[in-house]
């Protein structure tokens, strides 16, 4: 009986004591080192107005479908996870793109921008390739009413470029970029 | 689905590979100072606890295990771990600390989920992360990441030390190396990945990681700062952000380049550098370069697979097993081709780094080799059968953890077994033959 106990007593101390320091003080201890070194660029999510005022996050989706907006990849809110497998779509979501194509004015043969032709994760749906931007552009313009080269520009302020830019290329923040055509962000 | 602005650039990859390479002598002989014992750098940090640790789980650290003790031990840890992260799970939403976690999981996905993270395999959380509790995921998932992580590490040091033979019949202590890859290699190494991955831009790198309830535009300023800090906790310690192969599919998908390289890095690192150990401690150094060769082309097997990952059933293995598995079913597969070699092209003795192999060694080492592919492959079968059988109950779940467990102790306890059978080696033909 006590050997039998003793050889539990080594993996449930182990364990007691990994939960604790792994589980609880490694935690809190990485949270608050970032939160308060890197503070800046933990909250960096919010897209504020001048006085400070958070006008949206970073993380939002662009507004789909509008013709005022620029749009960033197709997302279909109710369904997560738009693969049956890795190669396939789900039919609902098959059904979004065509629509996607639809509302693009395009039939299946025009070359478009990739990512306005895919599902998104949930993260990366604000960024949008600098390619697809442009296409947009006109259409845009037409439905607001402006000329193709001030829509034109706000995409310039819109465009960045991440930090150690080896292998991938500018990309234009959709969110960004609409809450700039609507004059909230300067 | 190669997300734009994630292209494959060479020039990226070459930077990426060669500050890998960089690392690999450094870190491979740190663990090799780590696992024989000798006082390394972070002793005066962590010797104290240490000690402690070692006093209160009652383990003397000087005593060696045979190969069954150790396998049994390790059986016994990650056992007890997967029962209590089962448990946290399913009632995760009776426990303290349930947050926004309204129900438990339910017992197939809890089932899948905890073989995931005790085995430490490569398969992303299938359920959207904003079911689990701050519990589950602190007290749950993130210590099952280290520790998954420590006892595979803890495994392949053990086969070398078996290999190597250090000391007869004996092949280290398994509770003594859990804790020292845990204090000596993983915290340390984690928290340097936090930090770096910090500075990469965790603003860029929680791009990543919105989940639904970020999906909200009407989110308020106060809402921002919780989930940034919550997002930036689960980033840099939780299943996505844990530093080695830990359900960091998500992680691949990280939008600056530099936590793109971090990422990689943090996946290759250990395994890369364990290679190394491995020829530093049994003093063979081009099994190290076999080793490499070996994880590198089956690193650029699953790459060039990866679209059909799913649907190939022997390359389907490796998507169920962590890095340093990959290392370790390599160096079972070098042995075995060793011995084919030697004897079928050369007709010399079948013995490997100066070891006559017994049929028990070649019987563990094919059953390591052959076994868990064919039951994984026969396992993820029956789930594509079932997920067309349609209205069913989904068996999905349960058969995808049952075969994330077996991929990786049915390569663990065989290799731990040839070890057991170097380090006694006393005659020729060891017992295990009639």
């Amino acid at each position: 009986m006590t050997s039998t106990l003793s050889q539990f007593r080594a993996p449930l101390v182990l364990l007691t004591a990994s939960a604790l320091l792994l589980g609880v003080a490694y935690p809190l201890f990485v949270k608050a080192l970032i939160g308060n070194a890197w503070n800046a660029q933990v909250s960096d999510t919010a897209i504020r107005d001048r006085s400070g005022r958070v006008l949206a996050s970073a993380l939002d989706p662009a507004p789909t479908n509008a013709p005022r907006y620029f749009w960033g990849q197709v997302i279909d809110a109710t369904a997560p996870d738009c693969y049956l497998d890795r190669q396939t779509y789900s039919p609902d979501c098959q059904n979004a793109l065509k629509f996607r194509r639809v509302l693009l004015g395009t039939d299946s043969d025009t070359p478009v921008p990739e990512d306005l032709i895919t599902f998104g994760i949930p993260g990366q749906m604000p960024r949008i390739s600098p390619e697809a931007a442009a296409f947009q552009i006109h259409r845009v313009a037409l439905a607001r009413g402006v000329s193709d080269a001030k829509v034109s520009s706000l995409v310039q302020a819109s465009t960045h470029n991440p930090t150690y830019t080896l292998g991938s290329g500018l990309y234009v923040n959709v969110l960004e970029l609409n809450l700039r055509l609507d004059g909230k962000l300067k | 689905m190669v997300p734009i602005h994630v292209r494959a650039d060479y020039l990226h990859l070459a930077i990426n590979l060669g500050i890998l390479v960089l690392c690999v002598a450094p870190l491979g002989g740190y663990l090799s100072r780590v696992f024989r014992g000798e006082p390394t750098i972070l002793a005066p940090l962590m010797s104290w606890f240490e000690t402690r640790l070692y006093d209160c789980a009652g383990v003397d650290a000087r005593a060696e295990m045979s190969w069954r003790t150790y396998a049994l031990s390790a059986v016994l840890f990650s056992g007890l771990g997967f029962v209590a992260l089962y448990l946290l799970l399913i009632f995760q939403a009776a426990l303290p600390g349930a947050g926004q976690a309204a129900q438990g999981f339910s017992p197939g996905l809890a089932f899948n989920t905890s073989a995931g993270f005790v085995t430490d395999a490569g398969q992303p959380l299938q359920s959207d992360a904003g079911a689990l509790s701050p519990l589950s995921q602190m007290a749950g998932l993130t210590v099952q990441n280290f520790l998954s992580a420590a006892v595979s590490l803890s495994v392949f040091i053990a086969v070398t030390r078996g290999i190597a033979r250090t000391t007869p019949g004996r092949i280290g202590n398994f509770w003594v190396d859990v804790v020292r890859s845990l204090l000596y290699v993983l915290l340390p190494l984690s928290l340097a990945y936090a930090l770096l991955l910090a500075t990469a831009g965790v603003g860029d790198a929680i791009e990543a990681y919105a989940v639904k309830n970020l999906l909200h535009p009407s989110a308020t300023a106060g809402d921002f700062q919780t989930i940034a800090t919550l997002e930036t906790l689960k980033l840099t310690v939780t299943s996505e952000g844990s530093f080695i192969n830990a359900n960091n599919a998500h992680l691949t998908n990280v939008s600056t380049p530099l936590a793109q390289l971090l990422d990689w890095l943090s996946r290759w690192l250990l395994p890369s550098a364990l290679c190394w150990t491995f020829g530093n401690m049994t003093g063979a150094k081009r099994h190290t370069y076999l080793l490499m060769a070996g994880a590198a082309s089956l690193l650029a097997i699953s790459a060039a697979a990866s679209g059909w990952l799913e649907t190939a059933p022997p390359i389907s293995l490796f998507g169920l097993m962590d890095g340093n598995g990959i290392v370790l079913y390599c160096l079972i597969a070098t042995l075995i081709a060793t011995v084919v070699i030697r004897k079928g092209l050369f007709g010399q003795s079948a013995s490997f780094l100066d070891h006559r192999l017994s049929l028990f060694d070649i019987t563990m080492a094919a059953t390591a080799l052959l076994v868990p592919t064919i039951i994984v492959t026969g396992l993820l079968m029956i789930r594509d059968l079932n997920i067309q059988a349609g209205p069913l109950p989904s068996l999905a779940d349960p058969i995808g953890g049952l075969g994330t467990l077996i991929s990786r102790f049915w390569i663990m306890i065989p290799a731990l077994a040839i070890a057991g059978s170097f380090a006694t080696a006393t005659a020729p033909f060891s017992k295990g033959v009639k």
